[in-house]
């Protein structure tokens, strides 16, 4: 019971992610019909800058008592991400959604897959295909504060001359767990010119699951307010059944879209910092599965239908999580490296017991 | 009030207006009847800006309306209540109210239209927090009007307001529209197919076929037209 408990929770935490990207494809969907095949890399840009702060800016650097500026540095990470993969919502949205936008439904798709490439290749040129593990966040000190057996390996960052003559940082184990340090290994640092040494704090993927999950029960009654007692929510809500009508009160549809864009990738850019906790590193690809899978949670959930797209993503992450478990456990050895085909097999049973999703209304045809 | 001289509409290369001319006065309320298809509801959704006019010039309070956004022409003071009613189903009555005056910052302002607008339909304030996809045909009608009003248009455009309605609901429909004309002074654009009934609310009516106007003349003077009573009124 205690083995899939944890399975489960593994599961929750996981959907949690799927459940963050999924609000995006759903809000858009709702609103101009549109499968934006965009929004997972709308994700990965976000965990990239999420990436970013937390490894350069080095926030946790602020003078309060641990864990606030961990908690901090998480928080400024993910405010990052979120703004970043919302700006670019709102720029791809009106650079290359808007013009197609009359052209019909089969135009925009393919407008969508196209930006989702291009995005993809753009950020390998400009980041790499490199897969980069995540930045521990780091607990700085002076030279002084240590003294005596260190009780971890401290790390500090050095700068290297390369043979070009660049001059690159890297960062080097100064000082291994159980090493003391006293004033001879002290000289010798400052004689490296270390001045300070941090150490890394390595979450746990539980922990991290945790949060996500933590995050997520946060952030959705903010969402569900947003979208249901705001003057743009409701804005958002009357648009989305019938756009027309929604001009014909004052709406300006134009802006309500790009809000739209712009909150459905905001809360993916959250679901990306959430994605490389969780996983441990970055690459330029993390969009693709990841989106699908949350598309996939969308459309479980019933597309168009905020609370769907979390459900469907908790069911889908936990389904993912649990059911290859279950596999195994009755004897077949490779179930877990079937989990994204049981996925999306699952996904296959819902359509076709349910075709409009858990929660999703059945379609009306308008007159 | 509002003028439209020569308009031409096209719905891609179909031209479904020919160069439509038609005039509401300030106070006045005018019907527009013509059967299925004529151009009825094309008139009003070009006016309301929802359609482009390809020819032709509408003037509002003598300013130009063509090529503005219809969101844009609400905040100018025409209000369409569309054919078919396009409530939100979705939202509750009140929220279908609040988004009619969507425009109007000023919540004192809203409340008292919210009241207005329940003084008119007062079944419409026994189902405030019901949804709209719950209400009856004739209730949604009323939302549909009710939600036009709530931006307190200079001039109220209402398209086919009997369709699909039980006979009852239509005449108390109608009682209210001409109180919205009385009391408050507004204009009113109304089309219809429900010929007869509109010709006994007008002041003028203005018959379509085919995407041009035909005939017009006082309503009473239509209703005893031998033409307009064989096509029309059976």
């Amino acid at each position: 019971m205690g083995e899939f408990f944890d399975f489960f929770l593994n599961g929750l935490g996981l959907g949690a992610i799927f459940a963050f990207i999924a609000l995006g494809y759903t809000m858009v969907y709702g609103i101009i019909k549109l499968i934006n095949f965009a929004h997972g890399e709308f994700f990965m840009v976000g965990a990239y800058v999420g990436y970013f702060t937390l490894r350069d800016l080095d926030i946790e650097r602020v003078d309060l008592p641990q864990p606030f500026p961990i908690m901090l540095d998480f928080l400024v990470a993910i405010l990052f991400a979120a703004l970043a993969a919302g700006i670019l919502a709102v720029l791809t949205e009106r650079l290359a959604y808007r013009p197609v936008r009359k052209a019909g439904r089969i135009a925009a798709l393919l407008t969508a897959v196209g930006v989702s490439l291009l995005l993809q290749n753009v950020a390998r040129q400009v980041w790499t295909a490199n897969v980069r593990p995540f930045p521990d966040p780091k607990i700085f000190r002076t030279l002084d504060e240590v003294d005596g057996p260190a009780g971890t390996n401290l790390y500090a960052d050095r700068d290297f001359e390369t043979s070009d003559g660049d001059v690159v940082v890297e960062t080097q184990l100064v000082v291994s767990q159980g090493e003391t340090v006293d004033p001879a290994k002290r000289t010798q640092l400052e004689a490296d010119g270390v001045e300070e040494v941090y150490e890394r704090v390595t979450l746990s993927p539980k922990a991290v699951q945790n949060y996500v999950l933590l995050a997520l029960l946060l952030f959705a009654p903010i969402l569900w307010l947003l979208v249901k007692k705001t003057r743009m929510g409701k804005a958002m809500r009357a648009a989305s059944e019938d756009a027309d009508a929604a001009r014909l009160m004052g709406i300006n549809i134009n802006l309500v879209v790009a809000a739209t864009f712009f909150i459905g990738a905001f809360v993916a850019g959250i679901g990306g910092v959430a994605y490389i906790a969780t996983y441990g590193k970055v690459d330029p690809m993390i969009g693709f599965l990841p989106g699908l899978k949350a598309f996939v949670a969308a459309v479980i959930g019933g597309i168009g239908s905020i609370p769907g797209a979390i459900l469907g993503g908790l069911i889908l992450g936990v389904t993912e999580s649990v059911l290859p478990w279950m596999l195994q456990k009755m004897g077949w050895d490779a179930a877990f490296a079937w989990k994204d085909a049981i996925a999306f097999a699952f996904l296959i049973v819902v359509l076709v017991v349910k075709p409009t999703g858990i929660l999703g209304k059945p379609m009306r045809e308008k007159v | 009030m509002l003028i439209l001289e020569n308009v031409d509409v096209y719905y891609g290369n179909i031209q479904a207006l020919y160069g439509l001319s038609l005039e509401v006065k300030e106070g006045e309320i005018v019907t527009l009847i013509g059967s299925n298809g004529a151009g009825k509801t094309t008139t009003l959704r070009t006016i309301s800006g929802l359609l482009p006019a390809r020819g032709g010039s509408i003037l509002f309070e003598g300013e130009p309306l063509v090529g503005q956004r219809p969101e844009k022409i609400v905040g100018r003071g025409i209000a369409h209540s569309p054919e078919g009613r396009r409530i939100f189903v979705g939202l509750s009555v009140r929220e279908n109210l609040e988004m009619g005056a969507y425009l109007v910052r000023d919540a004192a302002k809203k409340k008292e239209r919210l009241e207005r607008v329940f003084s008119l339909f007062p079944r419409l304030e026994e189902r405030i927090n019901q949804s709209g996809g719950t209400l009856s045909g004739g209730e949604q009608q009323m939302l549909a009007i009710g939600r036009a009003l709530m931006s307190r248009p200079k001039l109220l455009l209402l398209d086919e307001p009997s369709l699909g309605i039980a006979p009852i609901l239509v005449q108390e429909i109608f009682h209210e529209i001409d109180r919205i004309r009385r009391e408050d002074g507004t204009t009113i654009l109304l089309v219809e197919q429900n010929a007869r009934m509109a010709l006994k609310l007008a002041d003028r009516g203005y018959v379509i076929e085919t995407g041009r106007i035909v005939h017009q003349d006082q309503a009473d003077a239509l209703l005893d037209d031998p033409k307009v009573r064989e096509a029309y009124l059976g």
